[in-house]
């Protein structure tokens, strides 16, 4: 007998649709799954058959046969548990067959429960463009399935449920969820720029930051607040907006990392690997291909904390999201894209002693040493961070005072900016100052007479490379778009040459 | 290109006997400092004194490798004991080694020529840390532009920190004229070396190299391909000290090599000046402590300048230094060089090259107070942007400044605070420090 049930397998943020195949026959008991099932799927045969068993149902002793289709499709996950334990259970007769209207999706635990499984998002949204109407869930998944309007979630908690729901054609559904609430709800960060005392030209430059979406270096004695600073960045970017905050959810969602009970991820990401993070979990990859860090940051903030301390090879992979804004994993059999719109924020020591420059104490590196710690980022990387600061060390009359500015004032100035931005580069094909290209900086970005005499003069006095100086017109632009101004003055470029990076180990590398 | 010298310092001083002369004089001078590690261009003297220069050059002929691959292209020798190109004032100092060599001229004077002007300028050495903070680079490259622009050639070691910093600064001179002027060439600096001229230590400093190779001049008492060892810089120090009529120390704490070129150089009667540095800093030891020996104090080059003519030291608006107390070592020493050739008695009699239309020639007096600005005509309102400017440099005057301290001094807006320090800094009036303080530049024009 053959028993058929609908699913769906995620390849990257791409759902597919599964046919999932049940054939009983009367042979030698077996129990197998075929369709490149990796090894949790096949695990599943122990927890179907248990959790059938659990449920009160009868797993008589014949060869069964379940097939995943389409088979060229590598399946994995235990999301398959579900679909597989009711394409059985059809074929047995113990319930009733399901139409092709409906898909499942659920791991089963060997009581019969039904567990909650990453991707439901992609997986909801999937099963929406391919038409089917009704999408059974885990129950814990199922304000998650909510999300993607158009497609009715039924929450299960048991199998015994879920058939009852393939049975009646209908049940408990989710509630259908006000993005907008959760948006506004949950927008609020913990952290806030207030808690920073002092660090004016820091404050600024994050605030330059996220208003164009720069990418910032902080350079500085340990001790000096780069990680402070850096954490505060998502607080004042912009709020996450519909679209976002979906594609944000969709990445977390795939990758596993949504924390339980919140649908949606409304504050934009803030990530800090660890230097000793490898190249595929910097970028995404393995076997089967899964986020990385980057990916985790879309729409956020990725920091890298002692920048030169992280192996060049992640370093250098970094090169593509950061120009095309997602990256592409290609394996043997496929190619998976995901998105990775990030602001880079990293930060280092002036140099291995940590004290270069500093007032107090001497730094005790040689001037080799110092060109090889400076060597170690590599041009094209530096080249695309726009913003270079120095923080120095908080003076003791500024811890005691307190903060400043809060990131709500500060997000005002950035969202105006950023909509002025829009403004201007609408059609160009990029929504912020930083992602222009060489020949579009030139054509999009208008500096005053008095301007670009000022970044002449800057250019011989200051030995600027032609690099050098897109960058300090990006970055001007931003600023004129901070002030509100309709063109870029000569105060904007000598603002914008103060963030070149002068005064850091890094002066000698372009 | 003239015939071979090489040396063999092992051979040598198992076989040779020490004698009198000059050797003597070094060796006692190094002694008191390095120990009595034998060093080689004594052996060499030694030599000299002992046999026939061709003889010996025979038998250190057959001793080295260096030997046989042969000299460098544009490489010339000069004796001690012969031709006239060998430095005047270092034959007199009794430091010089029997033979020099050196390197340079590929362009516009041949080495010949340029050797030749080593006895009719002005020498300065500068000296001082390896690893120097931002205030001596910057006091030794502007102490090197300075002493260039007066004719003066400056003389340092190709070492990392002050002395590249004063080659670098004197290259940056573009003095046409002056006592050094040769065949339509200005000398303006010249490299000693510890290794031989054709060796290139540290390789950092390849570039540089090669530009004094082709703007100045490179010389060594050691034969080519001689490698860097620590025993042969305070041989190459003493060569230095004797070469120069005036050694500045810039910076150096108290075990440096800067150090003991100071106190070598006081010792055989060479003035020296060192250049004060914050009180109780480590890298202000050295010069504070040729200071209180008697060097002279030096802030810019116009005390390098008196020193070299025998006058007092004057301030600008300050008097004579105290009279009846001359300090010691700074007795003139008689030479070829006339002082008339040391350009322009004070710096403003000089129309500084750097001056453009209307900009006053502030030349290199300690800064004072800063002068008025010309406002920027960018409209937009920016009348009151000279008095803003002139609080900005008073502020950077006083001291190091980070922009934390001025935008609360001053009670302005961050983004005021960089355009205006930027501005400042395009102008040459303040540069960036390492740690991102803002400081005013010694020497600026305003």
């Amino acid at each position: 007998m053959l028993g058929h049930m609908l699913s769906v397998a995620l390849s990257g943020l791409q759902a597919q649709v599964v046919h999932v195949e049940t054939h009983v026959a009367a042979a030698a008991p077996a129990f197998t799954i075929v369709g490149l099932p990796d090894a949790a799927v096949q695990e599943s045969r122990e927890r179907v058959r248990a959790a059938i068993v659990n449920s009160g149902y009868s797993f008589p002793s014949r060869r069964v046969i379940v097939n995943l289709a389409p088979a060229s499709l590598r399946k994995t996950g235990p999301l398959l548990d579900l679909p597989i334990a009711l394409a059985f259970l059809a074929a047995t007769g113990q319930a009733s067959p399901c139409g092709t209207a409906m898909a499942a999706v659920g791991e089963l635990g060997l009581d019969g429960g039904v567990r909650p499984v990453a991707g439901v998002l992609a997986v909801a949204e999937g099963v929406r463009r391919r038409g089917l109407q009704a999408l059974v869930v885990p129950a814990a998944n199922a304000r998650e399935a909510a999300l993607a309007q158009g497609v009715r979630a039924y929450a299960v908690h048991t199998l015994r449920d879920a058939v009852g729901v393939i049975e009646s054609g209908d049940g408990p559904q989710a509630e259908p969820v006000s993005v907008a609430e959760i948006l506004a709800g949950q927008a609020a960060y913990e952290v806030d720029l207030a808690d920073v005392s002092g660090q004016y030209l820091a404050r600024r430059a994050l605030e330059v930051a996220a208003a164009g979406s720069h990418n910032l270096l902080l350079v500085g004695p340990p001790g000096s607040g780069k990680t402070m600073l850096a954490r505060r960045l998502p607080s004042i970017m912009p709020p996450l907006d519909l679209q976002e905050a979906l594609e944000v959810t969709r990445v977390h969602s795939v990758a596993g990392s949504l924390p339980p009970g919140v649908p949606l991820v409304a504050r934009r990401p803030f990530r800090a690997p660890h230097h000793s993070v490898s190249t595929p979990g910097l970028i995404g990859g393995g076997a089967v291909p899964r986020p990385g860090e980057v990916s985790l940051a879309h729409l956020g903030v990725l920091f890298l904390d002692e920048l030169p301390e992280f192996p060049p090879g992640a370093l250098e992979s970094l090169r593509q999201p950061l120009e095309d804004g997602e990256i592409t994993v290609a394996r043997a059999t496929s190619a998976v894209t995901f998105p990775a719109r990030i602001c880079l924020a990293a930060a280092m020591n002036p140099c291995p002693c940590g004290f270069h420059g500093d007032r107090e104490r001497e730094c005790t590196c040689t001037a080799s040493r110092l060109q090889r710690y400076a060597a170690r980022i590599s041009g094209p990387l530096l080249d695309r961070i726009d913003l270079r600061i120095t923080v120095g060390r908080v003076a003791a009359a500024d811890l005691r005072r307190g903060g400043g500015e809060s990131s709500a004032a500060v997000r005002e100035r950035v969202v105006a900016a950023r909509a002025r931005q829009q403004r201007r580069l609408a059609g160009s094909g990029v929504y912020a100052n930083a992602h222009l290209s060489a020949r579009d900086t030139r054509r999009l970005c208008r500096l005053a007479p008095p301007a670009v005499d000022a970044l002449d003069a800057a250019y011989t006095r200051l030995r600027l490379s032609a690099r050098a100086c897109d960058r300090v017109i990006r970055v001007a632009q931003t600023v004129a778009d901070l002030e509100g101004a309709a063109v870029v003055t000569a105060a904007h470029v000598h603002e914008s040459l103060a963030y070149r990076g002068a005064g850091t180990a890094l002066s000698s590398v372009a | 290109m003239d015939a071979l010298i090489t040396v063999d310092r092992e051979r040598l001083a198992a076989t040779l006997a020490p004698r009198g002369g000059g050797a003597d004089r070094r060796s006692s001078l190094l002694g008191a400092e390095s120990g009595s590690r034998p060093v080689h261009s004594e052996e060499a003297s030694r030599a000299v004194e002992d046999t026939d220069a061709a003889m010996w050059r025979d038998v250190l002929a057959r001793r080295t490798p260096c030997a046989r691959a042969g000299p460098p292209a544009g490489l010339t020798v000069c004796y001690a004991d012969r031709e006239n190109v060998y430095p005047e004032q270092l034959r007199r100092s009794g430091l010089g080694p029997p033979a020099l060599f050196m390197l340079g001229g590929s362009h516009a004077a041949s080495a010949a020529a340029r050797s030749a002007a080593l006895s009719t300028l002005p020498c300065v050495a500068i000296v001082g840390a390896r690893r120097p903070s931002t205030y001596g680079l910057e006091m030794a490259a502007s102490l090197g532009r300075q002493l260039a622009d007066r004719g003066v050639c400056v003389v340092s070691g190709l070492a990392e920190g002050i002395d590249a910093a004063a080659h670098r600064g004197a290259l940056l001179s573009d003095a046409t004229s002056g006592g050094g002027h040769v065949e339509g060439f200005t000398l303006r600096t010249v490299a000693v070396l510890g290794t031989g001229v054709d060796v290139c230590y540290p390789r950092r400093h390849r570039a540089l190299y090669e530009r004094l190779i082709h703007e100045g001049l490179v010389v060594s008492q050691f034969p080519w391909g001689t490698q860097g060892r620590a025993w042969r810089f305070p041989a190459r120090n003493a060569v230095m000290a004797g070469l120069c009529h005036a050694v500045v120390v810039v910076e150096g704490d108290e075990r440096s090599g800067a150090l003991i070129t100071g106190r070598l150089a006081q010792r055989a009667g060479i003035p020296v000046l060192a250049v004060p540095g914050e009180a109780g800093r480590r890298l202000s030891c050295g010069p504070h402590s040729l200071l209180r020996a008697g060097a002279l104090l030096c802030e810019s080059a116009v005390d390098v300048v008196a020193c070299l003519r025998g006058d007092h030291v004057e301030r600008a608006g300050g008097g004579d230094a105290p009279s009846g107390m001359p300090p010691s070592g700074a007795r003139l020493r008689e030479q070829s060089v006339s002082p008339e050739c040391l350009m322009m008695a004070a710096p403003s009699a000089r129309a500084d090259p750097m001056a453009r239309g209307g900009r006053p020639a502030g030349g290199d007096q300690a800064p004072c107070a800063p002068v008025p600005v010309q406002p920027r005509g960018d409209g937009a309102g920016q009348g009151d942007r000279p008095s803003l400017h002139e609080a900005l440099a008073a502020l950077v005057d006083a001291g190091p400044v980070d922009v934390g301290t001025v935008v609360e001094s001053l009670g302005l807006d961050i983004a005021d605070a960089l355009a205006a320090l930027t501005e400042l800094e395009v102008r040459g009036m303040v540069r960036i420090d390492a740690g991102g303080s803002y400081r005013a530049v010694r020497g600026a024009v305003r």
